[in-house]
């Protein structure tokens, strides 16, 4: 990516100001480096200041980018933003060194005889539609596929959409937001029988206690962070992260927490133990809005080609719940989770104190568990047990890791089974894709084909023959990549990138 | 080749002598935080014999008060 050294330590300086930057912001919470913002801002310049969402993380800070003749010069936190009132991250700050970067691609580049050869795009889309063809012409529609990214926006979902369902006739299209999604929305339909997180920002002006289980804020959502750490200077909120790592984030907490890995869940259940041995539990809370179900447990290795559950969960009742926790108690969890009993009594005391106010929040350390599902459900309970939910200050709080994973993934269809506003398995949902996009409706398949995971096996196999990958990079972000490298590197396949910088020294 | 990052505490009403006196030692880069009493500072030294000197010139500035190490890289020649 650089190609000399004085790139490489300028690259190094850069990334040493930012650990500063991200260190001064976990100490002060709303801290402003102007300079850093102004950088690249022409002297004298006369900038007109454009409102849009920063495209980094799932956050949704609101930005002002100050344009030049047309050309993104400076980018602020817009102070009339709700999310984040004026304050901006270091991530925030450099999108225009991204926009401007020396190394973004400015052709297309196509390999030829092992090496890319710069191509103009009219040609290079030219061939990526001629192997479409082809691969569709001799093995069918199904052989092509397109991976999406939560990074795209939602007119690119719509229009990806669009191009494979409604033109192709192909469900063979999914995305990177899946790698969480299939954890945080299975949680949420498994524990609520709806999708969409509960809970919202404001919470963070309310809450007594913020418990953040594997999740670095500091770093990853260094506005939201920042936003909890005022509360903590103004009214005395106290943070608990629990983690598997130490990080900024432990360092800026009240108290750090740290568990073997997988070993969350069981301090869960630890957790909710506590409450009910404690008489914690908010019966009534309990009585008008819950019921007990015992879910999937057979989920096997989870990596397996087509693999299916055979379990069915099945109802319980809370004397049955009371006895399946008997196998964690804080003390048969404290010998293999390293957190001691008195942590996890405390934990399970803050929850169950019914005066104070708690927001547990989590990204992708348990949305990209290898449990995530389970995960998401247990800490649900200790919610619902307490009646610790949708209430100003108090609630379950999925956070988001990209931009438009919602949006662009759930909303406009980039998943398999996904339609705009709507599935592909239901008739009325495909009548309306159809006639929104002007296609024949039964050009759009009834049965979703490959899930992430799954689409990149089919490549491995040799079933898809053609593969666009948009804005995201499945190798190193799926799980088994040992398996996938090859796989796409195999000639049975023809794959396209569609990204904004180069990797590779030209 | 050493890089390193720092915050640097100013004493109260210092900010702006610091900044001065960082920035006229050389191999200093420097961004003052806009609503907090703090700067952001990365050195940039060729050895490090020199880095230790320059650190050592950084720590008796008298418009110093702390001096918190957050990064530090070394790179090849």
């Amino acid at each position: 990516m650089y190609d000399s050294v004085t790139n490489r330590r300028s690259f190094i300086k850069k990334m040493a100001m930012l650990s500063a930057i991200t260190a001064a912001a976990s100490m002060f919470p709303g801290i402003v480096f102007a300079s850093e913002q102004e950088k690249g801002i022409p002297e004298n310049a006369n900038l007109d200041w454009k409102k849009g969402p920063c495209r980094f993380c799932g956050v949704g800070c609101g930005i002002l980018v100050g344009t030049e003749n047309g050309k993104a010069v400076a980018v602020k936190g817009d102070p009339n933003s709700a999310v984040n009132k004026g304050l901006l991250c270091v991530k925030g700050y450099h999108q225009i060194m991204c926009i401007q970067s020396k190394d973004r691609l400015k052709t297309a580049l196509v390999k030829k005889n092992g090496k890319y050869v710069e191509t103009p795009l009219s040609e290079a889309l030219d061939l990526v539609a001629s192997k479409m063809k082809e691969s569709i012409a001799q093995n069918g529609k199904d052989s092509v596929a397109m991976y999406t990214s939560g990074q795209s926006t939602i007119p690119e979902g719509y229009i990806a959409s669009k191009l494979m369902k409604g033109a192709i006739g192909t469900n063979n299209l999914d995305c990177n937001a899946r790698l969480c999604m299939a954890s945080a929305v299975t949680g949420f339909l498994t524990s609520f029988g709806a999708d969409e997180p509960m809970g919202c920002y404001e919470d963070i002006d309310h809450a007594d206690y913020f418990v953040t289980w594997g999740n670095n804020m500091a770093e990853m959502h260094p506005v939201l962070f920042s936003r909890m750490l005022e509360q903590k200077a103004k009214r005395g909120a106290k943070i608990i992260d629990f983690a598997t790592r130490t990080t900024r984030s432990s360092t800026a907490s009240d108290k750090s927490i740290l568990f073997e890995p997988q070993t969350d869940l069981a301090v869960a259940n630890a957790i909710c133990y506590e409450i009910i041995q404690n008489g914690w539990v908010n019966k009534s809370f309990v009585e008008k809005h819950c019921s007990f179900s015992k879910g999937l447990t057979n989920i096997g290795y989870g990596l397996e080609d087509k693999f299916k559950f055979t379990d069915k969960p099945e109802k319980i009742d809370f004397e049955a719940y009371k006895v399946f926790l008997e196998d964690y108690s804080p003390e048969k969890v404290a010998k293999y989770s390293k957190v001691s009993v008195k942590d996890i009594k405390y934990l399970a005391a803050i929850y169950g104190d019914p005066n104070k106010k708690v927001v547990s929040y989590w990204c992708m350390g348990m949305n990209q568990h290898t449990r995530g599902t389970w995960i998401n459900n247990l800490v649900y309970n200790i919610h619902l047990l307490t009646g610790k939910i949708s209430q100003p200050g108090n609630g379950p709080f999925s956070l988001t890791g990209q931009p438009s994973a919602c949006g662009t993934a759930r909303e406009v269809g980039t998943f398999t089974h996904k339609l705009p506003h709507g599935v592909v398995m239901k008739k009325e949902d495909r009548e309306m894709a159809a006639k929104i996009w002007k296609v024949p409706v039964d050009r759009i398949p009834s049965k979703p084909t490959y899930h992430a995971t799954e689409m990149f096996r089919a490549v491995d196999r040799g079933d898809i023959n053609f593969i666009w990958v948009q804005a995201t990079n499945p190798l190193v972000s799926l799980p088994k990549t040992s398996r996938y490298r090859p796989a796409m590197e195999k000639k049975s396949c023809f794959v396209v990138v569609s990204d904004v910088l180069h990797l590779l020294q030209m | 080749m050493p890089i390193k990052s720092y915050l640097a505490h100013p004493i109260t009403g210092r900010k702006e002598e610091l900044m001065t006196a960082l920035i006229s030692l050389g191999k200093c880069e420097v961004i003052p935080a806009e609503n907090q009493n703090i700067l952001a500072l990365v050195t940039d030294t060729q050895t490090e014999k020199e880095d230790e000197i320059l650190k050592e010139k950084i720590e008796a500035l008298s418009s110093l008060k702390l001096l918190a190490l957050v990064s530090g890289f070394n790179t090849p020649q």
